[in-house]
Parts: structure tokens; C-alpha cells; sequence
């Protein structure tokens, strides 16, 4: 019998932060995902409301922490036009830097002295 | 007639069994996480006990603390035994025979000194794969959650913000933060 094999860049869905940020963990450079389709400015508005509050504190959350992501250079953040307020929202992994700089060794150091 | 034990007499039993293995834990110095082990095996030895208590002479209970307390004897000794055997020696011992002026530190490798004789890992591969992604996982973290990290090795969230200085309310969102950024960069197993 053929069992198939399970894909780990597959994202649970209704993405969020945590199936967000696992699915940029298992992503190859390059790889993109759509974390929003409609207009982001204006659903994120609490005065417009064009959203429930609970769904928009989501959304919010999610285009904060894709915010954060391509600050800390894991990712880019592009958006693609379709039509009037109608932008689909991408996040495109970046290149893991080879080697990181070692950040124990000098709290190890700190520790002995 | 053997002797059933019923839920209530484990009601009885447990504590006089956590007592004893508390206060050998104390008494010998082991770390609080043998104290299940020890608590195990007295219960143990309490069951292949049980079909000699006579409930004519005594309570359970009288007859498992007595029980306990002699496991507890005879595990107190295997263990100063056990640890009479280790050779102790200091990393600042010098070594005989050298020309230079060295110590057991300049000379036991990493792989195979103080992890060796706490029982972790000795393989020099692993080691180095540890130290590999310790680097990547501290590099993610922002540099002002390490010592929440080194804090949390010690004891639990709860107790953390019970502690301070942090409020319980950044401590948990500083945790959560710390968990996306190692999920965003391939550690999950460590978020």
C-alpha cells in the first residue's frame, strides 16, 4: 500500500504567526507563500471595521510578524496587484546566512570570568 | 491470604513513600529528579514485601514505613558505594610526567571530560553538532532574552515571573517571541 509522504512546507490553515514562521523554517531560498489576498491597509483599520475584531487582530498580528521576519532578513515582503484594492501579500525566504557568528562562546567566556 | 492493595491504602502508601525518598535524596545529595527512581523502587520493594504482612500485627502504613525505611538503608549504602568508587580529582591537578607545567584541563578533551562523568554524551561529533546549533539558535534569539533563556533552565515561566523583575505579561511574550523566531529559523524542535 502506498502511504504518501508528508510535506513539510505544507501550512495549516488559517495561517498565523506560529504556521508562518514554521513554514518559513522549513522553506528553501526562494520559496514563497501568500500570507494575504485583499487590501491590508485598509482591513487592518479599526475604524473601517471592515473586518470582526477578533479576525483583524489576527491579520494584524500576521502582517506585524512578516514585518518582523524581513527585518531580521529571513524573508522579503513583495505584494503583487491584481486590481482595485485587490493585492496579494508574498513572503519570499531568503538565503540563510553559511555561518553565524558565534553567540555562546562569548557568554560562555563571560560566565567563567 | 495474600493482602490486596486497594486504591485507598496507595492513598496511605504514596506519601510515606515520597517522604522517605525525599529525605534520602537530602541526606545523600542527589539531584530532586532520583527522587521519583527511589520513590519507584521502594514501592516495589514494598510489593514483593506484601505477602508477608500480617494486618494482626500492625496498619499498612507502619508496616511500609518500616519497609521503606530499610530500603532506603540499603539504597543509601549502594549509592556512597557507588560514589566512594568514582576517583575525584580536580581540572586543576597538574600531571605528572610533563615537561610543561600542565593541568587535567590543558589535557582531557572537551568529548571526554566533566560530560563524561555526569553521563552526557562523550561522541566528539555530537558534541560539535551541539555547539552548532546552540550558535544558530543563540544567534536568532535577541541578545537580551539569553538570560531569560539561562533563567528558564532553572526553573519554570511561572516561577520566572513570580521572581522578577520581569512582569509576567512581557515574560510571556518575550517566550513567545523567542519561540517564532526559532520556528522562522528551522529549530522547532527547540521552540
Amino acid at each position: 500500500m502506498d502511504k504518501p509522504i508528508p510535506d513539510i512546507r505544507a501550512v495549516a490553515k488559517p495561517l498565523n504567526e506560529a504556521s508562518l514562521c514554521t513554514w518559513l523554517g522549513a522553506a528553501a531560498p526562494g520559496d514563497s507563500i501568500t500570507y494575504h489576498r485583499g487590501a491590508l491597509a485598509r482591513e487592518v483599520c479599526p475604524q473601517l471595521a471592515s473586518l470582526p475584531n477578533d479576525e483583524r487582530v489576527a491579520l494584524q498580528r500576521l502582517a506585524a510578524r512578516a514585518w518582523k521576519l524581513a527585518e531580521l532578513g529571513l524573508a522579503d515582503i513583495v505584494q503583487r496587484r491584481h486590481g482595485y484594492e485587490d493585492y496579494a501579500y508574498i513572503l519570499v525566504a531568503r538565503r540563510r546566512p553559511r555561518r553565524f557568528a558565534s553567540s555562546i562562546l562569548p557568554l560562555l567566556l563571560a560566565e567563567a570570568a | 491470604m495474600p493482602v490486596q492493595l486497594s486504591l485507598a491504602d496507595l492513598d496511605v502508601i504514596h506519601p510515606i513513600a515520597q517522604c522517605q525518598a525525599r529525605r534520602l535524596c537530602r541526606t545523600l545529595g542527589r539531584p530532586s529528579h532520583e527522587q521519583e527512581d527511589i520513590e519507584q523502587d521502594m514501592l516495589l520493594d514494598l510489593l514483593t514485601r506484601l505477602p508477608s504482612y500480617d494486618p494482626a500485627r500492625g496498619t499498612l502504613a507502619a508496616f511500609a514505613t518500616v519497609c521503606f525505611q530499610h530500603r532506603a538503608s540499603r539504597l543509601a549504602t549502594r549509592l556512597r558505594r557507588e560514589r566512594s568508587e568514582r576517583h575525584e580529582a580536580s581540572l586543576d591537578d597538574a600531571v605528572p610526567g610533563q615537561e610543561e607545567q600542565l593541568t587535567l584541563a590543558d589535557i582531557i578533551p572537551e568529548s571526554e571530560g566533566y560530560g563524561a562523568s555526569c553521563g552526557q554524551q562523550t561522541d566528539s561529533v555530537a558534541a560539535l553538532e551541539r555547539r552548532l546549533d546552540l550558535d544558530r539558535a543563540g544567534a536568532v534569539l535577541d541578545q537580551r532574552d539569553h538570560c531569560i533563556c539561562a533563567s528558564l533552565t532553572q526553573c519554570t515561566p511561572h516561577e520566572l515571573g513570580q521572581q522578577g523583575p520581569l512582569p509576567r505579561s512581557v515574560l510571556y511574550r518575550r517566550i513567545t517571541e523567542m519561540r517564532l523566531r526559532l520556528l522562522a529559523a528551522g529549530i522547532p524542535s527547540a521552540a
